[in-house]
């Protein structure tokens, strides 16, 4: 661009120091056109002398031009008038601005009216306020106000109706006044059409508000809407003017000359139409009104316009300051396409004008010839017969070869001209044939025309007449037609089908030979619905892959036809698989995925209510036992899977005892939501050194609905449990056998059971392979081998699909063997609350159980002070002591930092078992502690657990350190956590990034625990804010609040009234602070692989 | 009808037909095409037209002469296309044809 611009300079000193009168001439004219370069400009400021010269004597040249040109006759004579019209009025306006003169002319619009009707009868009938009216003048669009019986509009009335018109904007300027039939002149306003055009197609189109608006101005937006109708389709032509009279004589006599673009492929009815439609005052400028050249006139200037505004987007050639050569008028075309005039040799320029009117003519002349293209679909030889037929010369259309019999000489040669158009657009016209404007085509070219050279066709002018065809190329879908072999002992997982494979493309199915031929062909063409279609090659191939990759499977079992249809089996054609026919697998697929289980809303003996998903899981767990199947309820920690599952164990209930193992943590949660969900289910607790054993255990799981246990001690009581015949069982938090290998899961399989079922929030933590160990757990064998059920899946979850990743995978299998939801779906979002407060019960270690009975023994046998407020603080410091020891037996002790943590403390695991699963779902965490130096030690053997940075916030920090911890925790995104200190940080704070709030010890007062809650559950946050609170069961956790209360009854003891803690004895306080052993819930330390994560990250 | 009549009849006419008051369409016909027909559909082929006619008659390299015009046929095209957008006159072409 550089390099262009510095010729251009150096090409504007070299006209300087010549001044050459042509190019000056150029110049001047650019410069009324609105065109002018900056060199351009440049070399008239220069001049202005030469520049006023040169306007006056192209304002004579061009009003020498207009008498001529209204001597013209033929189609052209009204838009070269306007042209000319046009120009002048350019010239004058700039010789008026720099001079102050004015040269009457030609080119000024009659003043005069040719009738002046009398005013007595004038609009008898019609309006009597003036409506904003338009005439056609010289390429510009007047406005002025008038209207029957109304009287003619001041400039301000016009003005008033062009800002109600949406209008105001545009630079209108004062225009001679328009003459009225009542023989009033209407002061009117003028703008060129460019600046126009944009707010009369908004009036031809109805857009802009058309209130006031009168017919004249909507006519005019009606043709202006035509024009860029015609644009848009592409039917228009350029031509070349001269638009003054030459200078010089002879053969060298130049002049100037300008491209402009006329319509093409005019419809005629369409013209004459609104030729017809045209109100007489849009020419009442016009000294001799022709209601069809004004259209035409009007026409070519909406479509000049635009296609220049088009042309001038882009970079046109160099042309030659002098055309006077035909190479170098060629060139000064094809640079002025944007309407730039150029000088140029007259004889030249006027001789390559006749020559382009002639190139244009065969889609600017009017005729009233068309031709029609028909393309047959094949006949028996495969053949596409492709006809052409001509229309203007008979009544009905005729063959070509007819048609140029029929035709006169003249309609013959424009059939000819037609022919010669279609020929350049589909040249298979021109092979040799029998009869002129038939040829039969292969596929490929039938393909090639249907799908591309028919639009380039029909925006050519032709009528295409072609089968219908389908533009969007269809993906294939793998097919598998299965029929149940009959055989009594066949069923379920193992029922035989036979099955047939096939490939749908949309509704068409194709088997493998069908596949392969099409494959062969050149352009494979199907005809699908009644419309052709053409199918992509690679899609063929792929389908030809995958039909063969299976062409020996003609039998599969109904598990692994349940493979095959979740993708687990592979697919090379991507996307599900579709199954029909009969049997066990068909009939489970169709009853997952066609018509969805029923949701079960109220379920039998269920005391609440479901939430809309709970009530789908439900319908899903029916779904699930009428299919013989087990299955994983994953829907979202805070969801409420316990619920659901205890509304399906009482509906089921009747039919034996279901086992539901989980971990310690949750085991109290069980039982209570039990009593609280389905009060009349028999639930019995299988947990702790109290626990039956032997035939007790048989006879206990004999007479209750639900046995809830441990994972731990459901293994160590597994000889017992695995000679019960358990209806189902059920392993919550089934995260805990997620590694095949480890000794829960394997013991857990040898429980003998109708059905198993798995629950988790977080069925992928560290990959596929958790899942394929919840599902084997499940239906073992039903999903195949593990590292194919990773590859398979792996390939769905990365498929591309909209949840892609783990969701992903999980979606390939919702439904059927998994039940997913999470917090994020927005209906399920819509309908959780604001908060959920949950209890977790912990574990108690057996350190932890040591230390505790340490402190209580060193409290109530080393003797109580007498004095009640010294008692008093005797107590609060052991109750001090027991939180820490319920918290870790580090915060307590006065130990080594280095001293590990893992394994040591029921709520460190309990904890970091809620952080796995709110990191898993990509969400933020606080953790609110009463111990700062706990916090700290927490938040860093935390760090080193998950991998984030936990850091801990507490009042030892200095305020900036604080404040910083703060905002970058607000500006994390994904899963992260912060510790604070329960009185640094429980109030003022605003930490909304976090949506889960874990309170790891209780506070002397639960307000101050609402307010932790609260700096996540606040203004801003978009999520569910889920509290956790920790407790130990059977311990002072659970206490605290009801003895800092003063409430009478603690721990089952009865309190006497108005007592506090220095009031009670020491067997009192044995009871409200000690051990309860059948409420501590003893810790299991989790498998191996916990520990050896600590050892490996410390 | 004297003759006073018929020149107050022919004035009234040739009012309305200045006005535009006058109705075009014959009863019982349709509306003109044009007030039906506020819709545009561009193009997917600008230059099929000008290719349609041939080499134009310019004294330059037909190659070059045709990219250019392509050229600025899809440009006009898109200008219109802007126009007709702007003004709620766009109707995208569909799958099937």
């Amino acid at each position: 661009m550089e390099c262009r611009l510095g010729s251009i300079g150096r090409h504007v000193a070299e006209l300087e120091r010549q001044l050459d009168p042509n190019t000056f001439e150029a110049a001047v004219a650019a410069h009324a056109a609105g065109v002018a370069s900056a060199s351009e400009l440049e070399l008239l400021a220069a001049h202005p002398d030469d520049w006023t010269r040169v306007l006056r004597q192209l304002v004579h040249e061009t009003d020498d031009a207009l008498r001529s040109a209204q001597r013209m006759a033929g189609d052209e004579r009204g838009q070269v008038l306007a042209d000319l019209r046009q120009e002048r009025a350019r010239l004058a306006e700039v010789l008026l601005e720099r001079t102050g003169d004015r040269i009457d002319g030609v080119g000024e619009p009659p003043v005069v009216p040719a009738a002046q009707p009398e005013r007595a009868d004038a609009g008898a009938a019609a309006a009597d306020r003036p409506l904003l009216q338009a005439s056609w003048a010289d390429g510009r669009v007047v406005v002025w106000a008038g209207g029957p019986g109304a009287p003619a509009g001041s400039h301000d009335v016009v003005e008033r109706l062009l800002g109600q018109a949406d209008a105001g904007g545009i630079g209108w300027e004062r225009h001679g006044a328009v003459p009225l039939p009542s023989g009033q002149a209407a002061e009117a306003r003028s703008a060129p059409i460019a600046q126009t055009l944009g707010w009369l197609v908004g009036i031809g189109s109805g857009q802009l508000p058309a209130e006031g608006a009168g017919p004249s101005l909507h006519w005019l937006g009606e043709a202006a809407v035509w024009a860029t109708q015609l644009v848009a389709e592409g039917r228009m032509v350029p031509v070349l003017r001269g638009s003054a009279t030459p200078s010089g004589g002879g053969r060298h006599a130049t002049g100037r000359h300008r491209v402009r673009w006329v319509p093409a492929l005019v419809d005629r009815e369409h013209l004459v139409n609104l030729t017809a439609a045209m109100p007489g005052c849009v020419g009442a400028l016009q000294a001799t009104p022709q209601p069809d050249g004004l259209l035409r006139a009007v026409l070519a200037a909406v479509v000049d316009a635009v296609s220049r505004a088009g042309a001038a987007r882009l970079v046109a050639p160099a042309a030659a300051p002098l055309a006077t050569t035909r190479a170098e008028v060629s060139e000064a075309v094809l640079s002025g396409l944007d309407g730039r005039p150029f000088v140029a040799s007259t004889d030249v320029a006027g001789r390559l004008a006749e020559d382009l009117k002639r190139w244009a003519a065969p889609v600017t002349a009017a005729t009233r010839i068309g031709l029609s293209v028909a393309l047959d679909p094949p006949a028996d030889d495969g053949g596409w017969l492709l006809s052409v037929q001509v229309t203007g010369v008979d009544k009905q259309p005729l063959p070509v070869e007819l048609a140029l019999v029929v035709a006169s000489g003249a309609k013959a040669q424009q059939v000819e001209a037609q022919m010669r158009r279609l020929e350049r657009l589909l040249p298979a016209l021109r092979r040799p044939s029998t009869r002129r404007g038939q040829v039969v085509l292969d596929v490929e070219e039938a393909t090639d025309l249907m799908f591309r050279a028919g639009p380039a066709l029909a925006s050519a002018g032709f009528d295409v007449y072609f089968p219908k065809v389908s533009r969007r190329r269809p993906s294939p879908q793998l097919r598998l037609f299965a029929e149940a072999m009959s055989g009594p002992s066949q069923v379920g997982i193992n029922q035989l089908a036979s099955v047939r494979w096939s490939v749908l493309f949309d509704d068409l199915e194709l088997d493998a030979a069908a596949v392969a031929r099409l494959a062969s062909q050149a352009a494979p063409l199907v005809q699908v619905r009644g419309r052709w279609v053409h199918i992509d090659r690679a899609n063929l191939v792929a389908a030809a892959d995958a039909l063969a990759e299976r062409a020996g499977i003609t039998e599969l079992s109904g598990a692994a036809l349940l493979r095959h249809a979740v993708g687990l089996e592979g697919s090379s054609l991507g996307g599900a698989l579709r199954v029909d026919g009969n049997g066990w697998a068909v009939e489970l697929l169709r009853g997952a995925r066609t018509s969805p289980p029923a949701p079960i809303a109220n379920p039998e003996g269920f005391v609440g209510e479901l939430r809309h998903y709970q009530a789908d899981a439900l319908g899903w767990l029916a779904f699930l036992d009428r299919a013989g199947l087990g299955g994983c309820l994953a829907m979202d920690m805070g969801l409420g899977k316990t619920p659901t599952v205890l509304a399906h164990l009482r509906l089921d209930a009747g039919h034996g005892p279901a086992l539901v193992v989980c971990p310690p943590a949750v085991l109290s949660n069980w039982a209570t939501e039990a009593r609280r969900f389905t009060p009349s289910l028999r639930v019995a607790l299988h947990h702790g050194p109290r626990r039956v054993s032997g035939s007790d255990l048989v006879a206990l799981a004999g007479r209750s609905d639900v046995v809830l246990s441990t994972y731990a001690t459901a293994v160590r009581d597994m000889d017992t449990l695995a000679g019960v015949e358990w209806r189902r069982v059920v392993v919550d938090e089934a995260q805990a056998i997620k590694n095949p290998q480890n000794e829960t899961a394997q013991v857990l399989r040898r429980l003998k059971s109708w059905s198993r079922l798995a629950l988790t929030g977080t069925p992928i933590e560290n990959g596929l392979g958790d899942l394929w160990a919840i599902l084997d757990f499940v239906n073992p064998g039903l999903v195949g081998t593990r590292p194919s059920f990773v590859e398979q899946l792996s390939r769905v979850a990365d498929g591309g699909g909209p949840a892609q990743g783990q969701e992903g995978a999980l979606q390939a299998l919702n439904g059927l063997l998994v039940f997913r939801r999470t917090k994020s779906e927005p209906e399920i979002a819509a309908e959780l609350p604001d908060k959920v407060d949950k209890i977790d019960h912990c574990g108690m270690t057996p350190e932890q159980v040591g230390l505790y009975q340490a402190v209580i023994n060193r409290l109530l046998d080393g003797g109580l002070d007498s004095d009640v407020n010294r008692r008093k603080g005797q107590v609060l410091a052991a109750i001090t002591a027991l939180k820490q020891i319920c918290d870790h037996p580090a915060a307590y002790l006065d130990e080594d930092a280095d001293r590990p943590l893992t394994g040591r403390s029921g709520k460190l695991s309990r904890l970091e078992d809620i952080l796995g699963d709110v990191f898993a779902a990509g969400e933020r965490a606080l953790i609110f502690t009463h111990f700062a130096q706990w916090g700290e030690r927490m938040s860093r053997y935390l760090t080193a657990r998950t991998g984030r940075p936990i850091r801990c916030y507490h009042g030892g920090l200095a305020r900036g350190a604080r404040d910083l911890m703060v905002e970058e925790f607000q500006r994390g995104k994904g899963p992260g956590a912060l510790v604070l200190s329960i009185k640094a940080g429980g109030s003022g704070l605003n930490l909304t990034a976090a949506n889960h709030v874990i309170l790891y010890d209780r506070w002397w007062n639960p307000a101050v625990e609402d307010q932790a809650r609260d700096r996540a559950w606040r203004l801003g946050q978009r999520n569910t804010v889920v509290a956790h609170r920790l407790v130990c069961p059977g311990t002072v956790d659970e206490r605290v609040e009801e003895i800092v209360a003063g409430k009478r009854r603690v721990a089952g003891l009865v309190l006497p009234a108005r007592s506090s803690l220095g009031d009670l004895d020491a067997e009192q306080l044995r009871i409200a602070l000690g051990l309860d052993a059948d409420q501590v819930i003893e810790d299991e330390p989790g498998g191996g692989d916990d520990t050896d994560r600590e050892e490996a990250a410390a | 009808m004297s003759k006073r009549r018929r020149t107050l009849g022919g004035r009234k006419a040739a009012e309305a037909k200045f006005w535009g008051i006058t109705s075009t369409v014959p009863e019982g016909e349709d509306a003109p095409v044009a007030a039906a027909a506020a819709v545009v559909r561009p193009t997917p082929e600008p230059g099929a037209l000008v290719r349609s006619l041939g080499v134009p008659p310019l004294a330059v390299d037909a190659a070059v002469a045709e990219r250019h015009l392509t050229a600025v046929y899809e440009e006009a095209v898109r200008a219109a296309t802007a126009l007709a957008a702007a003004n709620g006159m766009l109707q995208a072409g569909g799958d099937d044809g």
